[in-house]
């Protein structure tokens, strides 16, 4: 980890982004938050709906269908500037256990994602189970959680 | 007159104990970014609805008034955590140019909000579900996206521009 953010601060992007351009780490910084917000208001609608609480016009697997590819559009944005952001300050970030806590969270959201968005697609006609209500409430909140490990990182 | 209130506001307990404190500030940062990621991913929602692009089959006026209670929670969750972050160090918030026109920005969303509600809307049972939906609806849609994705930017930019504590 140590030799890799030794390598990472001595690339040409992390060059540019410390001493050219003052704008390109606000510039992602900006990508990654806009990001956040269709992962925050998704994951919102999705716990809502199988809630009943918002959105009972649709079922949850139309919601899902609405959703889904947002969702992975903006994981994708996500990691793309995230990645671009630890290239320009590598040793804030690879050497941090609050930014390793947060890939560890990423990585379970992602997955459990990936197990509510199967679960939302057979959900046409049949109501929501209360394993579906959890699965939704767990994934809001972790990502309420990856925000906050996400905003730390910068301060630890 | 605002030049007294800033002083005053800065004199207040308040701002010292959250410019003081190492760790209130980053809090309030967290409290802020999910209250803009309620507010402006479900704003999202129904911007993209009314330019078309997305969800046609959900009617207009339904899908803003479920989402609706959901997007004033996030604004105001977010707008309690900029007035604490802002009441840290106000005369330097003041004079920033990024804050600025972030006010000016969420005066304009304000303003296309209520262009919408109060004339574009009135048309609305001819288009809610189907129909074709009127460029000034579409307009107001595609503004409030831009605008939206301005203030999240020049946020970020106060950030990058402040003299730290």
């Amino acid at each position: 980890m140590e030799r890799l953010s030794e390598w990472l601060g001595s690339t040409a992007l992390n060059e540019a982004a410390l001493n050219q351009s003052a704008w390109l780490v606000p510039l992602i910084q900006t990508l990654h938050i806009l990001a956040i917000t269709v992962v925050v208001g998704s994951s919102l609608v999705i716990a809502l709906r199988l809630a009943g609480a918002a959105g009972t016009d649709w079922t949850p697997a139309r919601w899902s269908r609405r959703l889904s590819p947002w969702l992975t559009g903006a994981l994708a944005i996500l990691l793309l500037s995230g990645l671009i952001l630890i290239v320009t300050e590598p040793e804030r970030a690879l050497l941090n256990t609050t930014f390793q806590t947060k890939m560890a969270l990423v990585l379970l959201a992602a997955v459990l994602s990936w197990v509510l968005a199967r679960r939302m697609a057979s959900l046409e006609r049949k109501p929501p189970l209360t394993t579906d209500r959890a699965l939704a409430i767990l994934l809001f909140a972790l990502w309420l959680a990856i925000i906050a490990a996400g905003r730390w990182i910068g301060y630890t | 007159m605002t030049t007294d209130l800033l002083g005053w506001l800065g004199q207040t307990r308040l701002s010292a104990v959250i410019a003081e404190s190492p760790t209130i500030f980053p809090w309030l940062e967290v409290i802020h970014v999910i209250g803009i990621g309620a507010m402006v991913g479900t704003i999202m929602i129904v911007d993209l609805r009314l330019v078309g692009l997305a969800g046609r089959d959900y009617a207009v006026s339904r899908l803003s008034r479920t989402l609706l209670p959901f997007t004033w929670a996030g604004f105001l969750i977010a707008l309690a955590s900029g007035v604490l972050m802002f009441s840290s160090q106000p005369e330097m918030y003041w004079g920033n140019w990024y804050f600025r026109a972030k006010m000016v920005l969420l005066l304009l969303a304000g303003i296309n909000m209520a262009v919408f509600h109060l004339l574009t809307a009135r048309s609305m049972a001819g288009w809610d579900m189907h129909g074709t939906i009127p460029s000034a609806a579409r307009a107001a849609g595609l503004a409030s996206l831009a605008i939206w994705i301005l203030v999240v930017a020049a946020g970020r930019w106060i950030g990058f521009t402040m003299t730290p504590f």
